[in-house]
């Protein structure tokens, strides 16, 4: 499995650079001089020659990417047009809170998905299960933008239990959270629910059921494992999915993350920070991917690495 | 990795169930919250006001302003200018000393100059000091500033927050000024959470009065309801941008008061005088006449803002007082156009930014619905900040909205950016020989009068030939909590901590 | 580029290869409308579907105002008798606005997944059918357009071509394409090796015929199972975008940008909040119990998979 792993992590190259290729051209495409939005309206031409010059942006275009690629390989993003400070600490800076905001996030989404989704398999076809089922296809179906500004409202604003915005307690990662996870915690909740009625049909679910065990001892102890494993693959497909919601939800409740920070650097013209923010992205996005086959694969075994 | 360190903390005190903190800032703290973080506090690069806000806590100028709007002593005790009009001598104060222990002296001031003036420093804002062709230390404590041509408004140019005194810490290599400033100013820097707050403490060796409070937090909540909702819990004592529609009920509340100040800005929509069908000073005027500045101003801002005709704020010494805005007159409006061979009206763009001053996608949506009166059919395009600023510099959009505001209160700054042919925010392409000469000549004329009475002519060609339809000058709104008192709000757009006290 | 969660992605992890080969025949319409049916919401949310493409077909009619007019006497007014769900910051009809919104981002939706299912089921099915080199340089493309967290990729786009509807669902539909590219080589893949294609082959019918009459027709539905989905998901996406600012242009009554000017004055004005984003939710909640009952109706092998 090691060979295979390494195999996976060699297959994942091409992909990353392919994905900076990408960025770059976008990026160079975009109208917006950078020169002339970092030195401002009120530039003189020279000034905006000088920091065009200084940002190397006066270079071909190939030998811009190439110098990029040079550095970047041994992790070097060059440094900020805008803060003139090294990317790679822009992005430390910020790249701890999306992934707090993130397994925030699916901690929520784990939990309520789970204990939703077994109360509607355990009371399945009853109004219980249709009421959790109800539930789960709004939470799908409410953009997260909305939730957000929901939650603001009914939390914040009136009930002023949360804070509304920023990051500077444990409080202000609770309703972003909920935001970002709710969508996942319904998906959860569908999967868990059919994998646990498809395996309570089982043969040796009715043997522990014959032998006169309580039902919650039925499902806890046998079921609930083997029940599990599709959600292990959901919840890794979600992962995916939250990263992409963060932007939006980090916008909306002013949460320092990586999301936000690429979406202010693309506005600013910031390119290195653009490219690393996204390389970065891009990069946690098909990891996690790898780790969720990987960890199917130690939970099943019959499932291979390829 | 800070961020990442301090994530983990949160995590645990999620995890031990920790309260919220108590609203309430503690008595010698001052928070303030505004909408944007600062990019860098090294003053030679430093373009947008969040960043000014904390830089001129830390740093400060030769001159500077005071609340009249007059200049002041600041780092300089006084100066004078030479028969030529070509040397500025400045006397600086003595027993200043920068946040790092280093001496403030004319070598001191030497360098910072230098700095900005190097091209090797790349500062985007270069052309601010260019004007200065050489700097001279005459002793330990008198400097010269030397001009090529006779450049009158000087003094006001010094007091640019571009041209604060940077500590001569700003040379060493790899000193990273930008995160690690150095001034003179009352507080001294000490931290800054990237996207969440700055702060600064009080300077115990300060040369003038000690500020009352210790500490002063720049915290960073981008969201209006956001910010209101810290100020009215009491998270936060001062805010910015308080949104116009929100003010009546600030006003309501007795534990949060308004503090309404006027502004050197002018809120104006553009018109490209090359484009046709403005290239016709009729059709400027119809569109003139078809706008009702003060329904924009009553409607979208609440009535806050002053409005007049004039290109420059009313409050900017030397800027016409006299000049009302267009009158509001459809039938006139059509009539124009009737001349002007557009009977039938016609379609043109208008382009705005989203966010950047106050209430400005509505106003465009408001002169969008009033233009449609009299037949002009405007379509809006609202591009993200980094294509708007590109578009307007290339100069092809019809109709924009943009603003223009005056750092230094000296006339001369604006009028050349904006009125002359040459000028880098002329985006009107409005060419006037004689107003491109008016300017070059009160550069050279020390007299202030006379100097005020050529700049007056420019204003009043600016205002006939309606290159741009003045709609109002801004007005900035901060609210605090009712028990601070002594926050400065300055027509240029600072706002100074320093004199705050809390009860 | 799992950005939005997937009730359908989420199924087919239970169902195993059940959704691939499934669908090999074509059902009579009678079997359809019977599993269809069997789906208690997807009729319910069918009507619902049914409703806002009414509203948007008759807005003029059911509009009490003209959504564009200002009045700027009447701005921030609560809902009342005059104005049901209240007006605006321009004191505009925010009733109006919402349904004359149902045009656009019914249009949003639709319109993003046709141009998706136009330029992804031919890559998906040539890369299948063809296989070998061909399918390796495709299937490498998508990876790197799916490494993207799908906002992010939008707003590049968006960055490049400037902000517009129409921009909007271009994004939109460009990170849809490897959706739907994916999901045509698999079912193709699968069909290829079925004895009346091999039959195909063997006589000489040419290939595009063999795609168009053979290929095509038997891997339609799982694809339309998805794509309804994808409408659902591509009208949050697009209000998402158009709610950051970089979809439809003012003053045009776009449910994602009413919300994000009406949420500055969340604190005075929450219906200009809650009614448009109400509207999103209904619609979406509405394709997601349709697209519900089309899954089941189209899958005859599902059991209890609601």
């Amino acid at each position: 499995m090691g060979t295979l792993l390494v195999r996976r992590l060699a297959a994942l190259v091409p992909v990353i650079l392919g994905v900076s290729v990408a960025v770059f051209l976008m990026l160079h495409a975009v109208p917006g001089d950078p020169a002339q939005i970092i030195a401002g309206q009120e530039a003189s031409v020279e000034d905006v020659a000088q920091v065009r010059h200084s940002f190397g942006l006066d270079q071909p275009l190939a030998v811009q990417y190439a110098r990029f690629l040079s550095r970047a390989v041994v992790g070097d993003f060059g440094t900020s047009f805008r803060t003139k400070r090294p990317v790679i600490d822009e992005i430390g800076d910020r790249y701890g809170y999306t992934l707090l905001l993130g397994a925030a996030a699916i901690a929520f989404a784990v939990a309520v998905g789970i204990l939703v989704g077994v109360v509607a398999a355990v009371f399945k076809h009853s109004w219980v299960d249709n009421v959790c089922l109800l539930v789960s296809l709004v939470g799908v179906s409410v953009p997260n933008f909305f939730l957000g500004l929901l939650l603001m409202l009914g939390f914040s604003v009136w009930l002023q239990l949360f804070p509304l915005t920023g990051a500077d307690t444990a409080w202000h990662v609770v309703l972003p959270a909920v935001t970002l996870g709710l969508p996942s915690a319904a998906v959860i909740a569908r999967i868990m629910r059919s994998s646990l009625i498809e395996i309570l049909g089982n043969d040796y679910i009715r043997t522990a059921r014959a032998k006169g065990l309580p039902e919650w001892l039925v499902v806890g102890r046998h079921a609930l494992r083997n029940a599990l494993m599709p959600v292990v693959t959901v919840v890794g497909l979600q992962m995916g999915y939250l990263l992409g919601g963060a932007v939006i939800v980090e916008t909306v409740f002013a949460w320092p993350g990586l999301g936000r920070l690429t979406v202010q650097a693309i506005a600013a013209r910031d390119f290195p920070v653009v490219q690393a923010a996204v390389l970065v992205l891009a990069a946690t996005f098909v990891l996690v991917n790898l780790l969720t086959d990987l960890v199917y694969s130690i939970l099943d075994p019959r499932v291979t690495l390829s | 990795m800070l961020g990442t360190c301090r994530c983990v903390a949160v995590l645990a005190a999620l995890a031990l169930g920790i309260t919220p903190v108590a609203a309430q800032t503690p008595k010698g703290t001052l928070v303030f919250a505004s909408g944007g973080d600062a990019d860098t506090l090294d003053p030679h690069f430093i373009l947008e006001r969040p960043d000014v806000r904390v830089s001129m806590h830390i740093h400060e100028n030769l001159v500077n302003f005071d609340q009249n709007g007059e200049l002041k002593p600041e780092l300089a005790e006084s100066w004078s200018v030479s028969d030529d009009r070509l040397t500025w001598t400045f006397n600086l104060r003595k027993g200043v000393t920068f946040h790092d222990g280093t001496p403030f002296n004319a070598e001191a001031v030497k360098q910072s100059f230098e700095r900005i003036l190097d091209p090797a420093t790349a500062s985007p804002r270069r052309s601010i000091a260019s004007v200065i062709s050489a700097v001279k230390v005459i002793d330990e404590y008198t400097v010269a500033l030397i001009t090529d041509k006779p450049f009158a408004p000087l003094p006001s140019q010094v007091s640019m927050f571009n041209l604060a005194i940077v500590g001569p810490a700003a040379k060493t290599p790899g000193a990273d000024y930008a995160r690690k400033p150095v001034g003179t100013g009352p507080f001294k820097f000490a931290a800054w959470q990237v996207g969440e707050k700055i702060t600064l403490v009080r300077n115990e060796a300060y040369w003038g009065p000690k500020p009352a409070i210790e500490r002063i937090e720049f915290r960073v909540v981008p969201e209006d309801s956001a910010r209101v909702l810290q100020l009215m819990s009491g998270e936060a004592d001062v805010i910015a941008n308080v949104p116009p529609a929100m003010l009546p009920q600030l006003k309501s509340s007795s534990a949060v008061k308004v503090i309404q100040e006027t502004s050197f800005r002018t809120v104006l929509l553009g018109v490209n005088n090359k484009i046709k069908p403005f290239d016709d000073l009729r059709v400027r005027q119809a569109l003139a006449h078809a706008i009702d500045t003060s329904s924009l101003v009553k409607g979208v801002l609440r009535g806050i803002p002053k409005h007049g005709g004039g290109i420059e704020a009313p409050d900017i010494p030397g800027a016409r007082k006299d000049l009302p805005p267009y009158a509001h007159d459809t039938a006139k409006a059509r009539r124009l156009l009737a001349e002007a061979g557009y009977p039938n009206g016609f379609s043109t763009t208008l382009m705005t930014p989203t966010g950047r001053f106050m209430n400005d996608r509505q106003l465009a949506e408001a002169i969008q619905a009033q233009a449609r009166e009299v037949g002009i059919d405007i379509k809006i395009e609202a591009p993200e900040w980094a294509t708007y600023n590109t578009l307007l510099n290339k100069r092809e959009v019809p109709l924009f909205l943009s603003t223009k505001g005056n750092p230094t209160g000296d006339l001369d700054l604006t009028m050349h950016l904006v009125a002359h042919s040459a000028g880098q925010m002329n985006f009107y392409n409005w060419k006037n020989p004689k107003a491109d000469q008016l300017i070059e000549t009160q550069r050279g004329t020390t007299d202030r009068e006379q100097r005020y009475a050529l700049l007056s002519e420019i204003q009043q060609s600016f205002y006939d030939e309606v290159p741009a339809i003045v709609l109002f000058y801004d007005a900035q709104l901060y609210a605090a909590r009712s028990n601070v008192t002594g926050v400065r709000v300055q027509p240029n757009e600072t706002v100074t901590f320093t004199h705050v006290r809390k009860n | 580029m799992n950005d939005i969660p997937s009730f359908t992605a989420a199924a087919h992890v239970v169902a195993g290869a059940n959704a691939a080969e499934g669908t090999a025949r074509r059902n009579g319409l009678a079997i359809f409308w019977r599993q269809f049916r069997r789906s208690q919401l997807a009729l319910p949310g069918g009507l619902l579907v049914l409703a806002f493409v009414l509203v948007a077909c008759f807005a003029p009619l059911i509009a009490t105002h003209d959504p564009l007019k200002n009045d700027l006497a009447r701005t921030l007014m609560p809902p009342g008798a005059e104005n049901w769900f209240g007006t605006d910051e321009l004191g505009r009809d925010v009733l109006s606005r919402v349904v004359y919104g149902a045009r656009l981002s019914l249009s949003e939706g639709l319109v993003a997944v046709l141009l998706a299912l136009a330029a992804g089921v031919p890559i998906g099915v040539v890369a299948g059918y063809v296989g070998g080199r061909t399918d390796m340089i495709i299937m490498r493309l998508i990876d790197v357009l799916m490494a993207f967290p799908g906002v992010l990729l939008a707003i590049a786009i968006i960055s490049v071509l400037g902000p517009s509807l129409f921009n909007v669902i271009l994004a939109v539909a460009l990170y849809t394409i490897p959706i739907f590219a994916r999901l045509a080589r698999g079912a193709t893949l699968s069909v290829k090796e079925e004895p009346y294609i091999e039959a195909c082959r063997a006589l000489g019918v040419p290939h595009l015929r063999t795609l168009w009459r053979h290929v095509l027709p038997n891997i339609a539905a799982p694809i339309l199972v998805i794509a309804a989905l994808r409408v659902a998901i591509s009208i949050l996406t697009a209000s998402s975008l158009s709610f950051l600012g970089l979809g439809a242009q003012p003053p045009s009554p776009e449910w994602g940008a009413m919300l994000a000017s009406g949420r500055n004055y969340i604190l005075i004005a929450p219906h200009l909040v809650i009614f448009p984003g109400l509207a999103i939710v209904l619609l979406v909640f509405g394709l997601n119990l349709f697209q519900d009952g089309l899954r089941i109706a189209l899958d005859p092998k599902t059991t209890d998979l609601r």
